[in-house]
């Protein structure tokens, strides 16, 4: 009794230590230095990228105004609303010849302007008109830097969509609507990848080239081999048309409600995590074989052998410890995939995640919705990368920081 | 000069001795695979079926790829039809009218003043061809079997294609950073961790839909120079051209930073250096001393990278971001499923097209596992 | 930091008399390699000092053995010599032309001259060629003969280093470490060299197999009247083989005289225990010998010591060694030291 008392205090303890023993582990200031290096490097890819996705979302023919299958809108109307998001400014850079001139004033690289500012208006307070001076650059007063200028300042701007923009919805509220739902998704399918993927791996590496082996191989080879468009289909069609244990869509609004313990949300989320997790829990499971089937012809596991030690433990105590060390690093670009894999799922489940919103966004011509997810499935991407070398550097301590 | 000390009597049958040169080896190792053999020959047969597909369409063994001839009017012969999907094994009589009856009543002028807009030049009227479905067919009644052989075309070479372009263009990149090395390699792999940070599918939807609408803008009009060019080469090629381009705008990345790896794994090796000091220009040395031992490693990697080509096309068609509508694709043969009555009968929809693909892509995966077994020695075994 | 050179108007004659014609000289050779650094702009922080002013000649037909530890420079010498590493400083004169200013074709050309015998001979040879295009490179690279004479030539030049010319078409993995030493040395012998800079080309071989290439490179010296450079860890096969010797340390070369002089009487406290580990075949002698152990490790070649390289582990260094670089002199006919404490 006492025993186990320790124990979970030391489970506990290792929880709450964790942040504190996983930088000393991987090596301390150097490890900080890394991140902090690693992060600033991210900074120019990032402003790269958003300069990418600016670019080539507006070279799209067509505007958010006038966009493909909308309801056709008069001139006067569409220069009004382009001139209340900002559209009519210059793209990239605001150049004197054909610039965007402030109200009553010359256009300069740096200098101060006029600007006239509300203020007041709120409880009992009269409202004034103040006029300020103002520090700008000119030339950077185009929709790029403006739209970077925001960002910095977390403020992606309002969605374009003309079904979102009536309602003045902000991009950052809509991400943060819908990234929860593409969230869900994703880490049950992780979580059901490795769940399923390290017993198979495990299995067909202990019971090398019998039965066993053949038939998780099989299984793993089958999932690699098998896209979500098909394997999607296939099971909404045995599970949710024939045999009607599964909605086919969700009709209660559960993915926006989020995780909760009930019936129903665990058959909404069986299909999608099943077609996601599959393909991740094959290439698990073939990485476990192949590092486990390596480390058992290792020296120390035959001296583990050779001591005497039962095979369970030679297997489970000291072979597989180290063989999870390469199976732990996919956990980087597994993560980073979570988001462009559910991008999949997504629209053949027709879940109102991320990557439904982003290719409504793309045809929609909503240039603030465009961006702002592509910055944060960047994000996620640039911070995967850096998780599998601070993996790494942690797992294998032949592998310093340099 | 006499045989000197330490050297070997000649074996008598040093001339029968079998010959062991690095592909002769690398064939006997593949061959012990016994399942990459079956996907060798499997893929074989699909790409000799894929290419002679416009040959099967003549002799009607299948129906035509595309187009107002690969559409059937449904009147069913041999059974009582619900609905207007052909099950497999239907028989069906095509009886379309394309062209009024009375056109074959006119000529000369007469029959030019309604051309294009009744009377279709090259089309014969009415003919009541007899079509059997083997496969089943569409709502359209498009046949499933011929347009699953001409959808191999569009994923084989997207497939193979891929693979190829993201080999070279990463090979020659890889290669040239991490021989010239030092400012040169930094700055080119600085660029390539700034690529490693664009998510693949995000750009690769963005340059799709760039693409269909520009295609979409330029249908009607003739555009001069290399533009033109270009668009019409794509239009040919039913869209596969800027697939092509957006598949391949991320993919040779990670290509290049394996050859570059490559590369310098094998650029301080004493054959390195011994070629070096007999005075080998850097071409021989890159070509005759480095190509030929890095590449068995990246043919790997890129066998096993073509069925996720094959997957992201097949994705994009099925959200109609992929092939020009109209040409035969698995993806957008797949995404019919969602069309009217789709997942409630007619399974031959989803089941034919997606044995296809997922044949095609264990037939490489397993092509691939092969190919490591005999090309790269450091995975052997795993 | 130069380092007294021996220079050529008093060496020529030996300390016997006979002529010596110098076919290498080497005069002040620094070789150090940048060690980079930064986020975006790589600045070059530090230099690894591998080669850090070595002076010292070959002489026509003589074996010169340079020795050292491992890490102290001295297969960076060799490559340096060979213009495979470009110097940072220093000359290298080859039959009195200065080479380490020699590009392209010139160099190319001299490289016909000097050529080198690798140590590993698994790594020394392209796997994807057969012996014969690899015996045969040399010949194609500088477009020497047809098709035809060059088979001849490779075959003559298999018989020459002792293997089977019927190999011709066997590729690298069938032979044994041994063969594949004297595929190499056959590589190295096809352009008519007279000067071989062998770099441990016996180490990674078993010991049986190094008495077979040591004679045969014996044997091809005297047939051919080649000049070796020989690098070397194993002292007792360097006393065999070698006319002089050199002793490395840390980039610097601290003694150099005639084999059985150095031997002998060794007089810089490195050499000394480097001789002392050498365990000698007479039983009596071998109960007698006393093991200098140093004491520590060698510093880093990033951060040499200030002084004498060598006072960090040097059991009888004084203060003048903490401050001073010792020079390389003279102190008995054709026996040169670096040391303070031995004038």
């Amino acid at each position: 009794m006492e025993v186990t008392t320790t124990e979970r205090r030391s489970a506990l303890q290792t929880i709450i230590y964790f942040p504190a023993n996983l930088l000393r582990a991987m090596g301390g200031a150097s490890m900080i230095k890394f991140l902090i290096r690693r992060i600033l490097a991210a900074i120019p890819v990032l402003l790269a990228i958003l300069l990418v996705t600016f670019t080539l979302s507006h070279l799209l023919p067509g505007g958010p105004f006038n966009a493909v299958g909308q309801r056709r809108m008069p001139d006067y109307m569409i220069r009004q609303l382009e001139e209340k998001f900002g559209l009519n400014k210059p793209l990239l850079i605001n150049t004197p010849n054909d610039g965007y001139f402030p109200d009553g004033d010359d256009w300069k690289i740096i200098g101060y302007h006029t600007e006239t500012r509300t203020e007041g208006g709120g409880t009992g307070g009269e409202v004034r008109q103040v006029e300020e001076r103002v520090l700008r650059i000119d030339l950077l007063n185009s929709q790029f830097f403006n739209y970077l200028w925001d960002a910095m300042h977390l403020d992606f701007g309002p969605s374009l969509n003309v079904a979102l923009r009536d309602q003045n919805v902000q991009v950052g509220d809509e991400i943060a609507r819908r990234l929860p739902v593409s969230m869900q998704v994703g880490v049950f399918a992780v979580i059901l990848g490795f769940l399923l993927g390290i017993p198979l791996g495990v299995l067909a590496a202990v019971y090398h080239n019998s039965a066993v082996d053949y038939v998780a191989m099989f299984f793993a080879v089958m999932g690699q081999a098998t896209p979500g468009i098909v394997l999607a289909p296939i099971l909404i069609i045995i599970f949710a048309v024939e045999l009607r244990w599964v909605p086919v869509i969700d009709q209660r609004g559960q993915w926006q409600a989020g995780p909760e313990l009930s019936l129903y949300y665990l058959q909404i989320l069986a299909l999608p995590v099943i077609t996601l997790g599959v393909g991740m829990s094959a290439g698990i499971a073939r990485l476990t074989r192949a590092s486990l089937l390596q480390v058992l012809h290792e020296d120390y596991v035959r001296t583990a052998r050779a001591k005497g030690l039962r095979e369970r433990v030679v297997i489970y105590v000291h072979a597989l410890k180290n063989a999870m060390i390469p199976v732990a690093t996919i956990i980087g670009p597994l993560l980073a995939g979570v988001l462009t894999g559910t991008f999949v799922v997504e629209l053949i489940f027709t879940i109102p995640g991320l990557g439904k919103v982003f290719v409504d966004s793309v045809s929609a011509r909503d240039y603030t919705m465009i961006m702002g997810v592509s910055l944060l499935y960047s994000i996620f991407l640039i911070s995967g990368n850096i998780l599998v070398d601070i993996l790494y550097t942690w797992l294998d301590p032949r592998i310093r920081f340099d | 000069m006499a045989v000197a000390e330490g050297a070997e009597p000649i074996s008598l049958k040093e001339a029968e001795r079998p010959r062991s040169t690095p592909i002769a080896d690398a064939w006997r190792l593949f061959r012990r695979n016994k399942a990459s053999l079956v996907a060798l020959g499997t893929i074989i047969t699909i790409v000799f079926i894929a290419i002679t597909a416009s040959l099967w369409t003549r002799l009607g063994l299948l129906d035509a790829r595309t187009g107002v001839d690969a559409m059937h009017t449904i009147n069913p012969v041999n059974q009582a039809q619900q609905d207007s999907y052909p099950d497999p094994g239907v028989c069906a009589r095509d009886n379309q009218d394309r062209n009024p009856y009375w056109c074959g009543w006119l000529s000369g002028d007469a029959l030019a003043s309604v051309q294009d807009t009744y009377c279709f030049r090259d089309e014969p009227v009415a003919d009541q061809r007899q079509w059997c479905y083997l496969l089943g067919g569409d709502s359209q009644g498009k046949d499933w079997l011929t347009q699953t052989v001409y959808g191999a075309q569009v994923s084989l070479s997207v497939g193979f294609l891929g693979a190829t372009m993201s080999l070279i263009v990463g090979l020659i990149y890889g290669v040239t950073a991490g021989f010239y090395g030092g400012r040169i390699d930094n700055l080119m792999m600085r660029i390539v961790d700034f690529m490693y940070g664009i998510p693949y599918l995000v750009l690769v939807i963005l340059l799709q839909v760039f693409f269909t609408e520009i295609a979409r803008e330029y249908q009607d009009q003739e555009r001069g120079g290399v533009v033109g060019f270009v668009l019409d080469l794509n239009k040919d090629m039913g869209g596969l051209l800027f697939l092509f381009i957006a598949l391949g705008s991320l993919s040779w990345i990670g290509m290049a930073r394996l050859a570059r790896g490559q590369v310098l794994s094998y650029r301080e090796k004493e054959f390195v250096e011994a070629a070096r000091a007999v005075g080998a220009s850097n071409r021989r040395i890159i070509f005759v001393h480095l190509l030929p031992n890095i590449m068995g490693p990246l043919i790997v990697s890129e066998t096993l990278a073509i069925p996720g080509y094959i997957f992201t096309e097949a994705f994009l068609s099925f959200i109609g971001l992929g092939v020009q509508p109209g040409t035969p694709s698995w993806g957008a043969m797949i995404s019919e499923v969602r069309t009217r009555g789709g997942f409630f009968s007619n399974r031959h929809i989803l089941l034919v097209p997606s044995i296809a693909l997922v044949m095609t892509t264990l037939a490489f995966n397993f092509l691939g596992d092969g190919l490591r077994d005999a090309l790269d020695p450091r995975l052997r075994g795993t | 930091m130069s380092q007294a050179m021996p220079s050529a108007q008093t060496l020529p004659q030996r300390a016997d008399g006979k002529e010596r014609r110098v076919l290498v000289e080497v005069t002040d050779l620094k070789k150090h390699f940048p060690i980079r650094s930064g986020i975006l702009i790589q600045r070059e922080v530090a230099a690894v000092k591998a080669v850090d002013g070595v002076s010292f000649q070959i002489f026509q037909g003589e074996t010169l053995g340079l020795v050292g530890e491992s890490g102290c420079g001295k297969s960076t010498t060799g490559r340096t010599i060979l213009q495979l590493y470009r110097p940072t400083s220093g000359s290298v004169k080859f039959e009195g032309q200065e080479i380490s200013t020699l590009k392209g074709e010139e160099l190319r050309k001299m490289r016909r001259k000097m050529q080198m015998v690798f140590q590993d001979p698994y790594a020394s040879l392209n796997p994807r060629m057969s012996v014969g295009r690899i015996v045969a490179e040399p010949l194609v690279v500088h477009n020497i003969g047809n098709r035809k004479e060059r088979d001849e030539r490779v075959a003559e030049l298999l018989e020459l280093v002792g293997l089977n010319p019927y190999f011709v078409n066997r590729y690298p993995h069938e032979f044994s470490g041994g063969q594949r030493q004297r595929i190499g040395l056959a590589r190295s012998l096809a352009l008519n060299p007279s000067f071989i800079v062998a770099d441990e080309p016996i180490s990674a071989l078993d010991v049986s197999i190094q008495a077979q290439v040591v004679n045969l490179l014996q044997r091809l010296q005297n047939e051919l009247g080649l000049t070796y450079l020989f690098i070397a860890h194993d002292l007792s096969m360097v006393r065999h083989l070698c006319d002089r010797v050199a002793v490395m340390y840390l980039g610097k070369i601290v003694e150099i005289a005639e084999s059985e002089e150095l031997y002998t009487n060794p007089l810089h406290p490195y050499t000394q225990a480097l001789l002392s580990a050498v365990p000698v075949p007479d039983p009596v002698v071998e109960e007698r010998r006393q093991r200098i152990i140093l004491k520590g490790d060698v510093p880093s070649p990033i951060n040499p010591p200030k002084g004498c390289n060598f006072n960090t582990r040097c059991p009888v260094a004084v203060d003048v060694c903490y401050d001073q670089d010792p020079e390389l002199v003279e102190v008995l006919p054709d026996h040169w030291v670096a040391c303070h404490r031995v004038i």
